[in-house]
């Protein structure tokens, strides 16, 4: 059964084997007759469009779900600075916490936390979820995973298993070699068929050898990896931290002819994947900056913090993204958003591919210009304009 | 928007003009599944390749929901009482 949510310009919906597709007017009147609308007339009613009167943020696609505080694990890089004795919501209250994500709209709910292979009611959480038309995926560190614990995650849509390095690359992140144990839980959930990805976080100490950490996952049987920047936050308690393991500028310029590079090398094996905050990267790639249509038609979004991405903490607080501070509203509160606005200024204002990108990320615009609310000071284009901008006899 | 399941099955049938590219209805294609439990990920590979399959792809999604049954939540917002609907302000 496909579930479909009427919106005043079309619809959107969620097609097995594909994933999330917006269709036109045109095309939901074909499809649809029975709920026909037009742009005179669209009708029925929908969330949307009592949205545009209301300014109220587009119904989500997605939420994350903070189903645990708790993890034991302790990474030094942990974004939430998660720990065994982390706040854990009830069973109870996820239940109301999936009934008023349901009812936002949303289609994908994604458990994470904390470390929610930690939860035993984890399984039933997951068929609570399907149960009320959403479909959940989770991400775990799969360490320490009995069978028992790993059957739980058979009730997932997809699994993603965070594995920022094999070997050495691993026991420096984490501070135990665990590498081979969480790629035995890919092996085991992908041989049961479920499907399975990986987490990679982009930094100076995982990026030399990110071809190595994707053949190990590639040939335990993930189907996709998810690369994701290194943000600030949690456990990266200090600006030095941060700095010190972010991608260096000209890693920043590359990134696009790497992502050309691992589409080449993992073709049938692997779908990369780039997370919200990477899309500023593509900025000064002659190609890609020319294809902003290509980049909206096939959903690669920038910062949607807010808008079609809500955020539910493990104290059942909405935040616009997991990386955003908690807000005081209840997840009740998720179909009543205020609409989070972007104004393309300064360097963004001439970007292609500002529409798509919304100024890149919040959470890290907001750590490195100390909240000021100026453009991703990362992004390369902001970069160069800014460089440009300091040369002596450039215009001011 | 109501999260119940209100409306009966509808059985769908793509009727569109027959000099429409059958991919052409689609405006967003989020491949894939976005398991990641703190950003949106998006799937670029095919934006290498779209050039050569993109209209394919686009066209398995129609015909996939075409041949799908779907479920279309009731909706129990209340409806706006101030005149005509205005035009949607985004897209998605």
């Amino acid at each position: 059964m496909i579930r479909v949510r009427l919106e005043p310009w079309g619809a959107w919906a969620r097609v097995p084997e594909h994933g999330l597709v917006a269709i036109d007017l045109e095309a939901r009147n074909a499809l649809f007759p029975q709920v026909a609308a037009t742009p005179e007339r669209p009708l029925p009613p929908s969330p949307s469009l009592v949205d545009a009167r209301l300014a109220l943020a587009p119904a989500p696609l997605e939420v994350h779900l903070a189903v645990t505080g708790r993890c034991g694990t302790g990474c030094p890089s942990c974004y939430l600075d998660a720990t065994p004795e982390g706040a854990e919501p009830t069973f109870d209250e996820l239940l109301r916490a999936l009934d008023a994500i349901a009812r936002s709209g949303a289609f994908v709910v994604a458990f994470g936390g904390g470390e929610p292979t930690l939860r035993s009611d984890l399984g039933e959480l997951a068929r609570e979820a399907k149960a009320r038309g959403l479909s959940p995926v989770v991400t775990t560190s799969g360490l320490l995973l009995s069978t028992e614990k790993r059957a739980r995650l058979r009730d997932f849509d997809g699994v993603n298993v965070s594995l920022d390095g094999v070997g050495e690359t691993y026991a420096r992140l984490r501070g135990l070699d665990g590498a081979a144990d969480a790629l035995d839980t890919i092996r085991a959930l992908a041989s049961g068929g479920t499907s399975v990805g990986v987490n990679v976080v982009l930094t100076r100490t995982t990026l030399p050898s990110l071809t190595t950490t994707l053949d190990a996952a590639a040939s335990a049987g993930a189907n996709r990896a998810q690369l994701l920047r290194f943000k600030p936050g949690g456990r990266v308690r200090t600006r030095i931290d941060y700095l010190a393991q972010r991608l260096d500028p000209q890693a920043v310029l590359d990134f696009p002819d790497l992502l050309r590079a691992l589409t080449r090398r993992y073709r049938d094996r692997l779908s990369i994947r780039i997370d919200c905050a990477m899309v500023p990267w593509l900025s000064e790639d002659a190609e890609l900056a020319s294809r902003a249509d290509d980049l909206k038609r096939l959903g690669v979004l920038g910062c949607e913090a807010g808008r079609h991405l809500a955020a539910v903490s493990s104290r059942g607080r909405l935040s616009p993204c997991s990386f955003l501070p908690d807000t005081p509203a209840p997840v009740e509160g998720l179909a009543d958003r205020p609409a989070e606005s972007h104004a393309a200024t300064g360097a963004c204002a001439t970007c292609t591919l500002s529409e798509i990108c919304r100024g890149g990320c919040r959470a890290v615009s907001d750590a490195t210009t100390a909240g000021t609310g100026g453009p991703d000071a990362e992004c390369p284009r902001v970069r160069r304009l800014a460089r440009q901008k300091d040369e002596p006899g450039a215009a001011r | 928007m109501s999260g119940r399941e209100g409306s009966p099955p509808i059985e769908t049938g793509l009727e569109n003009k027959p000099d429409r590219d059958p991919g052409a209805g689609v405006l967003v294609y989020r491949a894939g599944t976005s398991a990641n439990c703190s950003s949106v990920g998006s799937s670029v590979d095919l934006l290498f390749v779209t050039a050569a399959v993109g209209g394919a792809i686009f066209a398995a999604a129609m015909a996939a929901l075409a041949s799908s049954k779907v479920t279309i939540p009731d909706d129990d917002a209340p409806a706006p009482d101030d005149g005509e609907p205005k035009a949607p302000e985004r897209d998605p």
